[in-house]
């Protein structure tokens, strides 16, 4: 039976935190790792989807706010080909992402198309 | 500490001994993989790989044991912070309950308070840390910047990681022979 193609989601994932431009703690990556291999990708389950992670950090800039000065910011760039029906769950996850690793907002594309989520407290946080 | 043994970055204790041969061999292949010094990112995108590759998954002791090596690289290229009480406290938690949850459920700690202080947006009161040591049976310990360096040295893992993984060969080739 031939599969169904899965979008290809691109995400990015700064160095530093947004509030004092200082490095995450193991931790946090740590349970990045294990989050997304679990929403989108994992090594047991029927759904097997495949996650990379790019080799090189990706250099990028943005804009905190209208007329605030741009930030230079070093990501790590995530590529995993993602089942349609399980995109909302990596925008959830993202948005928890976004509030352990102290980001406003996280950069997300969706098969070619950007997307900004918005990262509130009510998001959540990654959990051990 | 045992020869089989090897110790993450926050003191957790990883038993190599019931490695498989398989997975002994990737071991054996990541530790000279790691000694080549490589790049942070680079080395957590090719050991994920290599782990797939090699049919081990979340559950395996090489996925900690590469998480950790990992974090070393990142810590030494100054890519990551050195941890801090929050990474401790999450390796215990983790190891001893689970998880967060059921570690709130059990020690009246509030969870949503838990999670912004591991996301470093809060910081536990001594009195709540006191309390949560006490029933994690740990202890606040403080050391000099050296002792803490030696333990989060990439080259110490290393060589760490080659002396255990060569011992769990040896004596698997004797309990074969005998």
């Amino acid at each position: 039976m031939q599969e169904v193609p899965r979008p290809v989601c691109v995400f990015l994932v700064p160095l530093v935190r947004d509030s004092d431009r200082l490095p995450h703690a193991p931790i946090l990556w740590r349970l990045l790792q294990d989050a997304l291999l679990r929403v989108v990708g994992g090594f047991t389950g029927p759904e097997t989807v495949l996650c990379y992670r790019h080799r090189e950090t990706t250099r990028g800039v943005w804009s905190p706010a209208v007329g605030e000065m741009p930030v230079e910011d070093l990501s790590r760039k995530y590529v995993a080909a993602v089942p349609q029906e399980r995109i909302d769950e990596l925008r959830a996850l993202l948005r928890r992402v976004g509030n352990s690793f102290d980001q406003r907002v996280m950069y997300l594309e969706v098969a070619g198309y950007a997307e900004f989520l918005e990262v509130q407290p009510e998001d959540g946080f990654l959990e051990v | 500490m045992k020869k089989s043994a090897f110790r993450t970055i926050t003191g957790r204790t990883l038993d190599l001994a019931g490695l498989g041969e398989d997975e002994r061999r990737f071991l054996g292949t990541v530790q000279r993989e790691y000694e080549k010094d490589p790049e942070w990112s680079e080395f957590a995108a090719w050991w994920a790989q290599e782990l797939l590759c090699a049919g081990l998954g979340q559950g395996s002791v090489s996925y900690r044991v590469c998480q950790d090596l990992e974090a070393r690289l990142g810590i030494a290229q100054g890519k990551v912070a050195p941890p801090d009480y929050r990474d401790f406290l999450a390796d215990l938690i983790e190891e001893r309950y689970g998880s967060r949850y059921r570690f709130c459920k059990e020690t009246g700690v509030d969870p949503g308070h838990l999670s912004r202080v591991f996301a470093g947006r809060a910081e536990l009161s001594l009195q709540t840390l006191q309390r949560v040591l006490e029933v994690l049976h740990a202890a606040l310990v403080v050391e000099t910047e050296e002792v803490v360096a030696e333990r989060l040295s990439p080259g110490q893992a290393g060589a760490d990681l080659a002396a255990a993984v060569a011992w769990v060969g040896r004596s698997k080739a004797v309990g074969r022979g005998g």
